[in-house]
């Protein structure tokens, strides 16, 4: 039997032993720490002559030259569905840029792969992108994760943290968004 | 009982506790790595999944709401996220990250005193009978119970520092780092606490730790 003071001492080291944080809350958090883009009203005149420049050097630059690399991008949003509804009703995600295996994971409430794409029936490769739409979309908290490796990306375990983790470790590059569905 | 190194350890300041320096290597020193390596991102990832149940633990013990311990979780991988590329390992990387935390912590709870929020009860629906026979040895449930609540009644920095110390293990020269106070200190401080716990819990239940 433990003296009082260890027994005490090892009652505060058990608070809370089973706790656990909520499903999804590094994807939430990693979605919070995701740049934003800025609107062209925020970026000011001066991107005028920026665009001006590129549009100069893309002009003048081979055709080869021009082919390199795109950034791997994702666009999430919600949009006018198939069903008869007040609001909008569908999730479109696309993704584009990145290179080698590239895929789209949709998670709901952090705890529930509601699409993955390729091998989801929605989704689509129109050119160099990736798109999937759900039509319709359940009320829920969704993150979007658009991914892009040269290595073949790892199998989705229904987790973002864990499946986000998985993929970081493989080496890819990931872009998330988080869209909410009332 | 723990060797406790009574050396000064310099002033800190919210964001970067300065010790003299992290003795040996730092245990997350992949995660520095990665700083450099892959960017802020990646080795957010990996302090989530290294730290993230031990400061979740942290946030729910201090703050006992469900909700408000989400919520400054979150912002306290936001901030670390934020400051990463600031970290000049003058302490380890749990240490800089714990004392994040406690501001987050301590600055939740002010905010919420301000307002007078409703304290939510953690898991208060198995509530064992606090009231055994007089001078019985408290089973396990009812001393969680009754520590609990006496915890509450202790000083903000007397709870934290009992909570990190034997909660999450740290050492008093850790501890140092993340309260801006020296080892020594918080030491006898532990060592005040500790029977005025035990008094309270004895005095609450009528049995024995």
């Amino acid at each position: 039997m433990s003296d009082p003071s260890t027994r005490l001492e090892q009652a505060i080291e058990q608070l809370g032993a089973d706790l656990e944080p909520p499903p999804g809350w590094e994807a939430r958090v990693l979605a919070a720490v995701e740049p934003r883009r800025r609107s062209w009203f925020a970026r000011g005149w001066f991107a005028i002559p920026a665009l001006a420049a590129i549009v100069l050097v893309a002009v003048l630059l081979p055709r080869a030259a021009r082919r390199a690399p795109e950034r791997l991008a994702l666009s999430a949003e919600l949009v006018a569905g198939s069903q008869v509804m007040r609001g909008p009703s569908a999730l479109r995600a696309i993704a584009r840029g990145g290179t080698g295996h590239r895929a789209i994971w949709i998670y709901r409430d952090g705890r529930e792969l509601a699409a993955a794409c390729p091998g989801h029936p929605a989704c689509e490769s129109p050119g160099d992108a990736l798109r999937i739409v759900l039509d319709p979309v359940p009320i829920g908290t969704y993150q979007i994760i658009a991914l892009s490796s040269e290595a073949a990306l790892p199998a989705t375990t229904g987790s973002p943290d864990r499946d986000l983790a998985a993929a970081q470790d493989a080496g890819a590059s990931w872009k998330l968004q988080e869209l909410e569905v009332r | 009982m723990e060797t406790v190194d009574t050396r000064s350890v310099p002033a800190c300041d919210a964001e970067e506790p300065d010790a003299e320096g992290v003795r040996g290597e730092d245990p997350d020193q992949d995660i520095i790595a990665l700083i450099q390596r892959a960017g802020r991102a990646a080795a957010l990832t990996s302090l989530m999944r290294r730290h993230g149940v031990a400061v979740y633990r942290y946030c729910r013990e201090e703050l006992h709401d469900r909700t408000l311990a989400d919520d400054v979780h979150q912002q306290i991988f936001i901030q670390a996220h934020r400051d990463l590329e600031r970290f000049a390992a003058r302490s380890t990387l749990r240490t800089w990250l714990f004392a994040i935390a406690r501001h987050r912590v301590l600055d939740a709870a002010k905010s919420r005193r301000r307002a007078q929020a409703h304290i939510e009860e953690d898991d208060t629906a198995d509530t064992p009978d606090p009231s055994p026979p007089p001078g019985e040895r408290l089973d396990e449930a009812r001393l969680q119970h009754a520590l609990i609540e006496c915890l509450r009644t202790l000083g903000e920095h007397v709870r934290g520092t009992l909570v990190l110390r034997y909660q999450q293990g740290f050492t008093f020269e850790d501890l140092g780092g993340v309260f801006d106070e020296k080892p020594g200190t918080l030491q006898a401080r532990v060592m005040r606490a500790l029977p005025v716990l035990r008094a309270c819990i004895e005095a609450r239940t009528g049995g024995n730790v």
